[in-house]
């Protein structure tokens, strides 16, 4: 070894040794926080939504830190990536680490359903509560006693378009839809609930993530001549799913959900989304609050499921203020919470625990959202 | 017209598989390693146009110009910096496709971290109804893609049979070792396989961010597809890639007018292996002549 290198080989000694005495030192400090974690999608397909729910989960906890935390404890959040990877695998993965390494007591998220399937029997097993406030698929008494949501099942949303579907009198409708839990969820609704308006699903096409390339799909489903296009997808390829029926003289209605509201369906679909008709949740004065100080703290809006995991970190420190830091009384806590008021609405879990809520329908004018008229 | 209008949607799937393709096959022809990360230049290249022409606001045409210019300059860099100091030092193929698959990494988070994750569109062209071709519907933006696919198949056929440089490449892809002792400088000949490779990766860049949108992730999956359609058209034919590439998107699309749509992926992946098993020099690959080195 050359003088050089003993040399440069002392001095990341003494760099690695000041970085683990300064890591060592902060360690007292910690014992005073609250630990979350969270594990959200902040890369891969869904990492714009990742990286918005990120900022409604800071917004959150910068508001209560700044009133003091809770009880004099601060709270810190744990970000952990999935990477949109739906795999069980990756999950599992980060969950041990939250709960082993940061030792987290509250876990928010997974959004993906795959996900929630693997990681829930851990947090029931290690007595961690965990809000999983993306995931709408019922019932969510499924995945245990200590998992929880914030967002409203896709079936009750679908419920109000089934109903304008009858109202309109449309009597084939076709679906292109993504193949995912969620989409098969959709599926089964719409299979379930639109012969009760005299109509039924004709045509389903089931596209899996990644794939951008809808041109076919959709030529399949105008081939059926269906009275109206039901699109179901993450917002970005809602817009290209739009974008192509479009190019590809489509005539017939297209309906859709809350997730063309989304900024990034407007990127990739542009004008294109003007006319389609959609379910939105009705807004509470904090839903519109938390809308107007998202936007003036990050200069942009909220992408959806934001207000969801806004309600989730809020729905932990009132459960705490309440019970302190015992997991089951904050369970049980949670279990029998009734008409809290969140971001996202009334929050109130049924014997399945899932959550419902009322809808509007919507369309797009001029690039705005405005209730449908006839 | 149903088939006419699946033929339109394979046809315009399939030129966009062979932008992809082409550059990633012309660099594998002459350097004989999988330089996967050829996906990342698109995506590169597709942010290099976003940044030109929506971000700066410089004339759409001139952006077009300077992306590929840029793309050929970063083609040339890559092998320099990586590639190079690794043959020097007799690293093996799998060694060079480790690395390849390191710079994809790297250059889809470094496009994370500058560009956020949200998808990027580039806007310049307005989205309209697309015009009625022989009963099918095609876009105007979708007829210069495949029209662009079918000149560059042109050029590069000419290019490579006619031109003196191609006769080159066409013989260090032949055997580099003969090429070598007859006194083809190879190492010149690699390096202007990267840099038209990589122009043609911001070609594909720039037009599957005017027909796509941009996301930082989007260069492995178009490299998946334009891999898959240059095996089957003969990873060392740039012609018979493109052609792969072709017949890739119609047996997409036809097969999923039969099946699920769920099973795309799996139509293609059928396809390249029975390529695999029945034709592995693929459409127009080299028949027997050379031998593939250790892969």
């Amino acid at each position: 070894m050359s003088k050089k290198s003993i040399i440069w080989l002392i001095i990341i000694i003494i760099i690695v040794g000041i970085l683990i005495w300064y890591g060592v030192s902060r360690k007292p400090a910690e014992e005073e926080v609250i630990k979350i974690g969270a594990i959200l999608p902040l890369t891969g397909t869904a990492a714009s939504q990742g990286e918005s729910e990120r900022k409604a989960i800071e917004m959150a906890v910068e508001k209560k830190n700044a009133q003091g935390g809770i009880d004099n404890r601060k709270i810190e959040v744990i970000f952990e990536d999935d990477a949109t990877s739906n795999s069980p695998s990756k999950a599992t993965e980060i969950i041990k680490k939250l709960i082993y390494i940061d030792k987290v007591q509250f876990i928010i998220g997974p959004v993906m359903s795959s996900e929630i399937e693997a990681v829930a029997p851990i947090a029931n097993q290690e007595n961690i509560v965990m809000i999983a406030f993306g995931a709408v698929t019922s019932p969510f008494s499924r995945f245990g006693r200590n998992v929880f949501t914030s967002s409203a099942t896709f079936a009750s949303e679908n419920y109000k378009i089934d109903e304008f579907i009858g109202k309109q009198n449309f009597g084939k409708i076709a679906l292109i839809s993504v193949n995912t839990e969620a989409g098969l969820e959709i599926k089964k609704v719409l299979e379930e609930e639109l012969p009760k308006y005299n109509s039924e699903l004709i045509s389903t096409e089931l596209i899996n993530l990644g794939v951008i390339d809808f041109k076919t799909n959709l030529l399949k489903a105008k081939e059926q001549n269906p009275d109206a296009l039901y699109v179901f997808h993450i917002p970005a390829l809602l817009g290209i799913i739009i974008k192509q029926a479009k190019e590809l003289s489509i005539e017939f209605p297209i309906l859709t959900f809350h997730n063309i509201e989304d900024p990034s369906a407007k990127t990739t679909g542009g004008d294109s989304l003007e006319g389609v008709i959609y379910t939105s949740p009705v807004r509470s004065e904090i839903g519109k609050k938390f809308f107007t100080d998202f936007e003036q703290e990050y200069g942009s809006e909220p992408n959806i499921f934001s207000d969801a995991a806004y309600d989730a970190v809020n729905l932990i420190f009132e459960a705490i203020e309440r019970n302190g830091l015992e997991i089951d009384k904050i369970r049980e806590y949670l279990e029998n919470i009734k008409n809290y008021q969140g971001a996202t609405g009334n929050i109130s879990f049924d014997k399945n625990r899932d959550i419902k809520r009322d809808y509007i329908i919507k369309t797009i004018k001029n690039g705005q959202f405005v209730p449908y008229e006839e | 017209m149903i088939v006419v209008q699946l033929l339109i949607n394979g046809i315009i799937a399939g030129s966009i598989y062979a932008l992809v393709a082409v550059g990633f096959s012309l660099i594998y022809a002459t350097n004989r390693f999988v330089h996967f990360a050829h996906g990342a230049f698109v995506t590169v290249s597709a942010y290099l146009i976003y940044t030109f022409f929506t971000l700066w606001g410089l004339n759409f045409y001139f952006s077009a110009l300077l992306t590929i210019i840029v793309a050929g300059f970063l083609g040339w860099l890559v092998y320099k910096l990586v590639y190079m100091p690794l043959k020097k030092r007799k690293a093996s193929n799998a060694v060079l496709l480790v690395a390849s698959v390191g710079i994809l990494i790297l250059l889809e988070n470094l496009m994370l971290l500058i560009f956020g994750a949200d998808v990027k569109s580039v806007g310049f062209i307005q989205i309209r109804k697309g015009i009625e071709v022989l009963g099918g519907i095609i876009t105007p933006l979708q007829i210069v893609i495949v029209v662009l696919v079918i000149i560059l198949l042109l050029i590069l056929w000419f290019f490579m049979k006619k031109s003196r440089l191609g006769k080159t490449m066409r013989a260090v892809a032949d055997n580099p070792n003969l090429a070598n002792i007859i006194g083809i400088n190879a190492k010149r000949v690699c390096y202007l396989s990267f840099i038209i490779g990589t122009a043609l990766a911001g070609i594909a860049g720039i037009l599957v961010a005017l027909e796509q949108n941009i996301e930082p992730i989007m260069g492995t999956g178009l490299m998946i597809k334009g891999f898959t359609g240059a095996i089957i058209g003969g990873v060392t034919s740039v012609p018979g890639s493109i052609l792969g590439s072709y017949l890739l998107g119609l047996v997409e699309n036809f097969g999923i007018w039969f099946l699920p749509s769920g099973y795309k992926d799996a139509i293609a992946f059928v396809l390249l292996f029975l390529f695999l098993l029945f034709k592995p020099t693929g459409i127009l690959g080299l028949r027997g002549k050379y031998k593939e080195q250790k892969l």
